[in-house]
């Protein structure tokens, strides 16, 4: 048997022109990466969205990533973060000037976890994330859904570690304030 | 372990003990069996990291990895050859130690069929002609 290829050999093999291997470590973190984008825009489409765009970068900057600088995943995420807050600031101001309504975030998708735990609940907390700033939001959503440490968020975020751990406390006491009761 | 210690604590880590330190996990545990407040603390930074969880999750899709792949295939923006640092320390390496065997090969068909004076006159030559090629 054949060891299980690493991210480094993959992303090495990719950027070698490797299909195989792209799509390998595409099916091997999409869904972290969705996961990511959707808890920090709300919204399945944009987080459909920013996965491709996300991993199209991959592709184009495989041969850029010199193994050893930084995982994988930190790299990987980094990325989201980035295009998940750039996106995120083109959404603000198309509602700033009139494009879109501020409500059509929380409601454009049928996220059957809504039906199940009741709407009540469930969006006034999606709420509450929804109105954390934006890094706040990436702190805890890559946290908890990314299920990293606060080192690796850092390197994610391109922040110090006290930076990030000021970030999770201020969201946290946020959401628990909106949770409490 | 007190109050302020293990808020600190869970505002950094989360309501999921596996990620504390593992030097602080007993003495949270302590707390949490015995003072009521950080229990219902603890009980509603859970709710709350549930929110996040809720939130941020998605139904699988195959599909959606596919298209990327296929939309890859596709990428005429890839560039051919990336430059890195790395490589570029490589490649001049290559090139010199190309140039320095060349050198080296030419030098002994050269010791075969030059007489002993033309060939010192050359190696002057060469050295001067060329600074800095080795």
């Amino acid at each position: 048997l054949s060891r299980e290829e690493t991210d480094d050999d993959l992303l090495r093999a990719a950027a070698s022109g490797s299909e195989r291997a792209f799509g390998l470590l595409v099916a091997r973190h999409i869904d972290r990466v969705r996961s990511i984008a959707k808890g920090f825009t709300g919204n399945l489409a944009d987080a459909d969205d920013i996965a491709q765009e996300v991993f199209l970068t991959v592709w184009r900057k495989a041969a850029s990533w010199e193994p050893g600088a930084a995982r994988f995943t930190t790299w990987v995420y980094r990325i989201t973060a980035n295009k998940c807050i750039d996106r995120h600031r083109r959404m603000r101001l198309r509602r700033w000037i009139g494009l879109e309504a501020v409500e059509s975030v929380l409601a454009s998708d049928d996220d059957p976890e809504r039906t199940i735990a009741g709407r009540g609940a469930l969006e006034i907390a999606m709420r509450a994330m929804a109105n954390l700033p934006d890094r706040q939001r990436m702190a805890i959503v890559l946290s908890v859904a990314g299920e990293q440490s606060n080192a690796e968020i850092a390197e994610a975020m391109g922040l110090s570690v006290g930076a990030v751990e000021q970030l999770l406390v201020r969201a946290r006491r946020a959401l628990r304030n909106e949770t409490e009761g | 372990m007190n109050r302020e210690k293990f808020q600190q604590l869970l505002d950094l880590h989360g309501a999921d003990l596996g990620r504390w330190p593992q030097a602080e996990r007993t003495a949270a545990e302590t707390v949490l069996a015995d003072d009521p407040e950080m229990q219902s603390l603890f009980e509603t930074t859970r709710r709350a990291d549930k929110t996040v969880r809720v939130a941020s999750r998605v139904p699988s899709s195959g599909a959606l990895a596919a298209q990327i792949v296929a939309s890859a295939s596709r990428d005429g923006e890839r560039p051919a050859f990336v430059v890195t640092p790395v490589r570029t320390v490589l490649a001049l390496a290559g090139s010199v130690g190309i140039a320095g065997a060349g050198y080296a090969a030419a030098a002994s068909l050269a010791a075969f069929v030059i007489p002993g004076a033309a060939l010192d006159a050359l190696s002057v030559f060469a050295a001067g002609g060329f600074p800095g090629a080795f």
